[in-house]
This record gives C-alpha cells, structure tokens and sequence, in this order.
C-alpha cells in the first residue's frame, strides 16, 4: 500500500489554556541574574491571577520608528510589576498595519538575531530591517501569541517600532493582555508536577552551551 | 455600522478620532439639491508623533495635520476623498468605491461652498 499524502490525526488532544491559572507552577531558570535573585531558580504556584487589558497606539511617518520602553522607569510604560512576588505574563497582539517590530534586551541588543556578526537586525537598512521583525500578522490583536514573563527589577524591554515605507503615515496600535500572577513561592510543589520553565532573555537571546 | 449625515457646510467633523482604532470609510452619499455645483472634500485630521528616521538617525519632530474644528483647520489634514455632483443630482459611494479609505485620525466635510439643500451621508466603521 502506499500513500501518498498521509493524514494526520490526532486523537485525545485537549484544548490548553494560553495563559497561566492559579494552581499552575512554574520554575525560574538558573539563567536569571543576580539582581533577580528573588525569582532566580526558584519554583512557584500561581495563588491568584488577574487579566488586565490595556492599549497603546503610537501615529508616526513612514521610514520612522520609535522606541517603547516597557519598564517602569520614568520615560517607559510601567508594565513591570512592583513587588518581587508578582509575575507579568504579557501578551502582544497588533493590529494591522505596515509596520514591523523588534525586540531589545537590554537597549541595543536585539533579542533575534543570527550568529553571523552582520546578521543583525538594522532599521536603515531595506534588508536587515526584516531580520527578526515581528509583522502584525504574525501575533494579531484577535489572537496574540507573542508573550514574555516581566518580573520586578528586571531590565527594560525595549520594543522598536518602525513604520516602514510604502504609507506616508501609519497608526501602530497595540493590544495589551497583562496576566497579572502573585506566586506562592513557600507552598510544597506536590510529585509528579511538570513547572512551566521561565527563562531569561538572555538564554534565549544567545542560545549556546555557555549560555 | 455608524452612520451620520451633515448639511454640507464648510469644516464639520463627520467623526472624531478613536486614539487605538483607524477610520474606515465604507458609504459616502452626496446628495445636492441646491442650484449650484458643490465639490466636497474628506479630510482626515491627525497629529503624528515624534521619532527618528531609519536612515540617518536624524529626529523627525511630531507633525499636526488639521486641528479642531472650523475649516481653516482642516485644510491642512490630508484629502482621502473628493467628490463634485452637479447642481440637483445625487452622488452615492458604496463599499467597493470606499475600499481603502481609511482614515488615521478625526475625519471632516469640507465643501468649495456652502448651500442650503445639501445633505451628506458618511457610513463608516472604526476599526
């Protein structure tokens, strides 16, 4: 018998949450720093969780971008959290438009990159601008999938957004969800619990061995 | 599907601007009753912010297109569209004519004059 193009089934699949529900567990990797010494490998559960909408739009010209600073300083949004016992799972989505964003972490570095030293992304330049740029169609505002973990004290998140060209104006809105988590670091993780693992952007950013 | 309707006198706002949604224009209806031609504009009114351009890193200071109300104002947006319908005719836009028109900020009815007899209808979404 052959076949040409096998179906794929899937049996018995259930549906997962997006995002995390109290009684979730996660584990802080050993990758957090220092300064995070708070969360670093450490395992919590999720006593409470709420989820906070918020929006920001950003009207700019073509060509141009802008830089959003997430942290709480006094020039960024303040989607930190404020007490070493919160975790901000914040989820991105965009609405369309004919833009593109990158990622920073910290200011300046970006966080997808490749290992080639020119493949870097560069917004003046017309190919390098769509290196690791995030599309609106790639988390849309009805069903964002881009998400990142914020904890208290940890370096601002830099989000570059570019408007690029082809439209003489563009309006770049942005659809916040801030799952809003209080973890219980003192409860007893029950056996056979698998934590969602956390990882700091750098692990990710780099990707060797060395981390 | 909002919908308004405007005698067509000079710089009236049809809608305001929603800060995180864009405009859509999805009808427009001119309908001139009065004994003169009339030629009507749709501006759309926006205030960009500042940045920086790509190339060259240079500061791109924040840009204001149209203002409040009144149509000295509004002359400085931008033109999404224009129509001219002859004295006791009606011109009628549907979807397909209006696919595209988007508008960034607070839309506005400017007309070369203002007559009695003169009723505009704008059907739009904010999206």
């Amino acid at each position: 018998m052959i076949e040409v193009r096998p179906t794929e089934v899937f049996a018995g699949v259930q549906p997962r949450p997006k995002i995390l529900l109290v009684d979730r567990w996660i584990r802080f990797s050993n990758g957090f720093p220092s300064s995070l010494n708070h969360v670093r490998g450490k395992t919590a559960r999720i006593a409470k969780q709420q989820q906070v909408p918020y929006e920001l739009s950003y009207l700019l010209k073509e060509g141009c971008y802008k830089d959003i600073n997430l942290s709480n300083e006094d020039t960024g949004e303040k989607l930190y959290p404020n007490v070493t016992t919160n975790l901000y799972e914040v989820l991105i989505g965009f609405k369309p438009g004919n833009y593109l964003t990158h990622l920073y972490f910290p200011a300046e570095y970006p966080l997808y990159r490749l290992d080639h030293p020119d493949m870097s992304p560069l917004v003046s330049s017309l190919t390098m601008k769509y290196l690791g740029a995030i599309k609106p169609s790639d988390s849309p505002a009805e069903n964002p999938i881009f998400k990142m973990y914020l904890v208290y004290n940890l370096s601002p998140i830099i989000l570059r957004l570019v408007v690029d060209e082809g439209v003489d104006y563009e309006k770049m809105s942005l659809k916040f969800t801030i799952n809003r988590c209080l973890m219980d670091f003192d409860a007893p993780m029950p056996p056979h619990i698998q934590p969602k693992p956390i990882l700091y952007l750098d692990e990710i950013k780099w990707m060797s061995v060395a981390g | 599907m909002p919908a308004i309707q405007k005698t067509a006198v000079s710089g009236v706002l049809l809608w305001n601007e929603q800060a995180h949604k864009k405009g859509e224009l999805l009808g427009l209806t001119v309908d001139n009753q009065s004994d003169a031609n009339i030629t009507a504009k749709l501006y759309d009114c926006f205030t960009a912010i500042s940045g920086v351009f790509a190339s060259g890193g240079a500061a791109q200071a924040h840009e204001i297109f149209g203002g409040t109300s009144g149509i000295a104002n509004c002359l400085s947006g931008k033109i999404r569209e224009q129509l001219t319908v002859p004295a006791g005719e009606t011109v009628k836009l549907g979807e397909s004519e209006c696919k595209g028109i988007d508008f960034l900020g607070s839309s506005y009815l400017v007309c070369n004059t203002t007559e009695t007899g003169c009723v505009v209808i704008a059907q739009y979404k904010l999206n």
